[in-house]
């Protein structure tokens, strides 16, 4: 998380005087929350540096566009989630898994969502994790957000509507269109097991 | 809601229990680099402007000369056709 004694206004009031040490400074303070909502959108991790060097470069350019309507963390990150949004549909394919795709772990993790009342031990947390990226992995890009930043994150509408510039209303119907469809997913799948 | 619609449910609510990841601090140079490079780019965009003005001006004055040099030729008027077809024509059927 960025420092929380970080005097951000000062440093962007340098930043407009072409400061090149405050610009490294805003970098370096705000690389946390970047790196975080890279890591939330790409499960493959491989180019991570690079797309949160793009994102520091757009922050750069239109620096003189904020207003300081919305706090400047917030503005980055829409900066932020619109380039992995970018990113993501530029990937184009989405994949559409069958129970073989699936780790061991991540099958019985499947399994036990799908058959509660069956213990998970704290080690399962990562399968999980696993798991859920998968399952993203088969959303459009803007649905994959709002349940990252929703369900997996716990964000407020009102945090995400603020994070992305999207209605709260179009959030709400997004979540809810994403969850039926991974709902459906997760039926698909068993049915594909039990014919397996 | 029945168990099917509860899995996405479950699944996150266990996702969550996994560690957090420790704050990630930038590679060695990745602000140097980034700031370096934004730098750059800020300081190429105000040329490429300079030289789209001076495109658009140039762009200008090119059709301001084409347009002073058709007012200021000989007009030719369409009726000048006219006649020649009407002279033509009286030539033909005319006695």
């Amino acid at each position: 998380m960025p420092d929380e004694e970080f005097d951000l206004p000062g440093c962007l009031a340098r930043v407009r005087k072409s400061d090149q040490a405050a610009c490294r400074d805003l970098v370096n303070h705000l690389y946390p929350l970047v790196i975080k909502i890279v890591r939330s959108h790409l499960p493959r991790r491989s180019a991570e540096e690079d797309l949160a060097q793009d994102i520091f470069i757009k922050m750069f350019s239109r620096m003189h566009q904020y207003q300081g309507t919305v706090p400047f963390p917030h503005w980055v990150s829409r900066i932020a989630v619109t380039t992995c949004i970018d990113q993501l549909r530029s990937q184009k394919r989405r994949p559409e898994y069958r129970m073989a795709d699936f780790t061991e772990d991540e099958a019985q993790m499947l399994e036990n969502v799908s058959h509660p009342g069956e213990d998970t031990d704290p080690v399962d947390a990562l399968s999980a994790r696993e798991l859920v990226d998968k399952m993203l992995a088969t959303l459009n890009p803007k649905d994959r957000t709002i349940l990252t930043l929703l369900d997996l994150e716990k964000h407020s509408l009102a945090e995400i509507a603020s994070m992305t510039g999207w209605s709260i209303t179009m959030i709400k119907v997004r979540a809810f269109r994403a969850r039926k469809k991974l709902q459906k997913s997760f039926q698909e799948l068993e049915q594909k097991e039990s014919h397996e | 809601m029945n168990n099917k619609n509860r899995s996405w449910d479950r699944l996150v609510a266990w996702a969550r229990r996994a560690p957090a990841e420790p704050d990630a601090e930038p590679p060695f140079g990745f602000a140097a680099r980034v700031v370096a490079m934004a730098f750059e780019r800020e300081k190429s965009e105000p040329l490429w402007e300079t030289f789209s003005l001076r495109a658009l001006g140039l762009a200008s004055l090119v059709v301001i000369a084409t347009m002073a040099i058709h007012l200021s030729s000989p007009q030719v008027s369409a009726y000048d056709d006219i006649d020649v077809v009407d002279q033509a024509a009286a030539d033909l059927f005319l006695p």
